[in-house]
């Protein structure tokens, strides 16, 4: 489904990516994990076409995405593509749309039916309530139930979440990793979850790459990586993100 | 609502007590005016004028008196011309308001043209909004009216240098008093649409498939209008108490001249009245501002 292939882009001489090369197959889900600074969000922009990669393809369906593309027909097959949800739900919506016209301007973009606004509401966990609240009145997790549901309202082939669920509770994260997991099941829309947080990722991937300054390190099913780390840096990351009541023990015991 | 209302009275007061105070203690003799040259001074012509405009009574109830006289509308005669005050600022201000009602939708138009232009193009049409404003602004009020004059009046003759009277008259006026208005608006503009740019939401209607002319007006503009109509509300506010050179430049009968000629003659019934109208113009302009921000930006709404 989406087949990237040497990725690179540099800022200056900050290498941000590297000869990054992956595959995520139709209704799958990936994890993209890395400490901060190490590429993970440049990367997601690329995919959805926010930065122009310096080389390296980006494939969806076997069609190369081009970077600028003319014309309405084919910006919105490109929506449709790869849609991306961001950190801060905060800055990500408009601030002047209600839950509800948020969904309808997405919907009507897209040649969607209205009525789909409730039925993506209702999805993602939000009720009349919220639909006619705008972004501040919503708080952090409905915000981010609501991003979710305006990117599905595209119905993309691919949804990239970065760092979706960092800006919550953590009693928020799990409801939010609960919803994006029915969503894949039901819409078999594939997932690219980008997250600092390896312990996070394998709540949702199967699968999981592991990114130090813009390079791949290491990649292999999230429950391995995590069990027996093959690159030192995956290791340093392993450890450097504790949190109360986490017991790599735990984790790590088949 | 009530407590927004309550600070501007108590602003208005403030401000009409400072004014009153500052023509109190002008240097010169008001009495010596009125009288009108030194020769003829009887003392007992001086201790009729000071009786006819209470010079004797404490400063306090001084104050007190014109006060309650301007609040049921009586500002008081001219010292100069004899007339009502309020008579002789009714002549002046259509004038003076066509003037700032010219500039503003000049400065407007103009301004927030500039900088969605340089905010969207970038490269060398940004360079040059910014270069020419940076010079529009550095150039004061009457060097513009100088060389317009010379320029569009004299040479050219395109526009009638001297009075008032039609749209005509005031074009040269509303010009020289726009430039400098026109050149902080684009640059707000500028600045704010470049930072409305790099907002996530932008990046998700990008994402999303929106065209890029729509990115422009519906997320980059519509975002950036807060601070563009705060500046435009402050800008017009200012000036009306800044028309000052421009009349005096183009031989314009506004306020801004009633206002110079009054302080010249210590003519100071006049003087209190257009201060203290220009302060109360001022506020109702940047209140009527801060009354629409809700409506541009939804987050003010809750907070309010
Ligand atoms: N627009 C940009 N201009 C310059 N440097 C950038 C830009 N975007 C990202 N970088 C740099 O690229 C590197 C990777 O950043 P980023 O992709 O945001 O990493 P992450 O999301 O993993 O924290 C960082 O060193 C960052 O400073
Ligand atoms: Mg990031």
């Amino acid at each position: 489904m989406l087949s990237v292939r040497a990725l690179r882009k540099s800022f200056g001489a900050t290498v941000a990516a590297d000869d990054v090369t992956f595959d995520l197959a139709a209704g799958g889900s990936l994890g993209l994990v890395g400490e901060s600074g190490s590429g993970k969000t440049t990367i997601a922009r690329m995919l959805v076409g926010l930065v122009a990669p310096d080389s390296g393809t980006i494939a969806v369906a076997g069609r190369e995405r081009g970077t600028r593309e003319r014309g309405r027909a084919a910006r919105l097959r490109r929506a449709r593509e790869i849609q991306m949800v961001f950190q801060d739900p905060y800055l990500s919506l408009d601030p002047r749309l209600t839950a509800e016209e948020c969904l309808h301007t997405a919907l009507r973009l897209h040649g969607r039916p209205r009525a789909r606004a409730a039925e993506l509401l209702e999805q993602v966990g939000l009720g009349a309530r919220e639909a006619g609240a705008r972004p501040h009145r919503l708080s952090g997790g409905q915000r981010q139930r609501l991003a979710i549901a305006r990117a599905l309202a595209v119905e993309p082939s691919v949804l990239v979440l970065d760092e979706a669920v960092a800006a919550l509770d953590v009693s928020i994260q799990a409801q939010i990793l609960e919803l994006l997991a029915g969503v894949r099941r039901e819409s078999g829309v594939a997932l690219l979850f980008v997250s600092h947080d390896l312990a996070v990722v394998r709540h949702l991937c199967e699968e999981t790459l592991v990114l130090h300054r813009g390079v791949v390190v290491e990649r292999g099913p999230v429950e391995r990586v995590l069990a027996e780390p093959e690159h030192p840096y995956t290791r340093l990351l392993l450890d450097s993100v504790p949190r109360p009541g986490w017991d790599p023990a735990a984790v790590v015991r088949p | 609502m009530v407590r927004k209302l309550a600070g501007l009275v108590a602003t208005l007061l403030a401000t009409s007590f400072v004014i009153f105070a500052a023509s109190y203690a002008a240097p010169g003799d008001p009495v010596t005016f009125l009288a009108g040259g030194k020769e003829n001074l009887t003392p007992e012509y001086l201790a009729a004028i000071r009786a006819q405009y209470h010079l004797d009574d404490p400063f306090l109830v001084q104050y007190g008196r014109w006060l309650g006289d301007a609040v049921t509308g009586d500002l008081g005669r001219s010292t100069q011309y004899h007339d009502q005050v309020s008579d002789l600022m009714a002549a002046r201000l259509p004038s003076t308001l066509a003037l700032v009602a010219y500039a503003s939708v000049l400065f407007v138009v103009f301004g927030i043209a500039l900088g969605v232009l340089a905010a969207v193009r970038g490269g060398r049409t940004d360079s040059a909004v910014v270069a020419g404003t940076t010079f529009a602004t550095s150039v004061p009020a009457f060097v513009t009216a100088t060389v317009l004059i010379s320029l569009f009046g004299v040479q050219l003759g395109w526009f009638p240098v001297m009075g008032g009277g039609s749209l005509w008259h005031l074009t040269l006026p509303a010009v020289t008093l726009a430039l400098g208005a026109l050149a902080i608006i684009s640059r707000v503009t500028r600045q704010s649409m470049i930072e409305q740019r790099e907002l996530d939401h932008v990046s998700v209607a990008r994402a999303g498939g929106l065209s890029e002319r729509l990115i422009v007006v519906r997320h980059v503009f519509r975002g950036a209008l807060g601070p563009i109509v705060t500046m435009c509300g402050l800008v017009t506010a200012g000036m009306l108490a800044g028309t000052v050179t421009v009349e005096t430049a183009f031989g314009l009968n506004g306020i801004g001249s009633l206002l110079v000629n009054a302080i010249n003659t210590h003519d100071f019934p006049v003087t209190q009245a257009v201060l203290l109208l220009m302060v109360a113009a001022y506020i109702a302009v940047t209140t009527a501002v801060e009354l629409l921000h809700p409506l541009i930006d939804p987050r003010v709404r809750s907070r309010a």
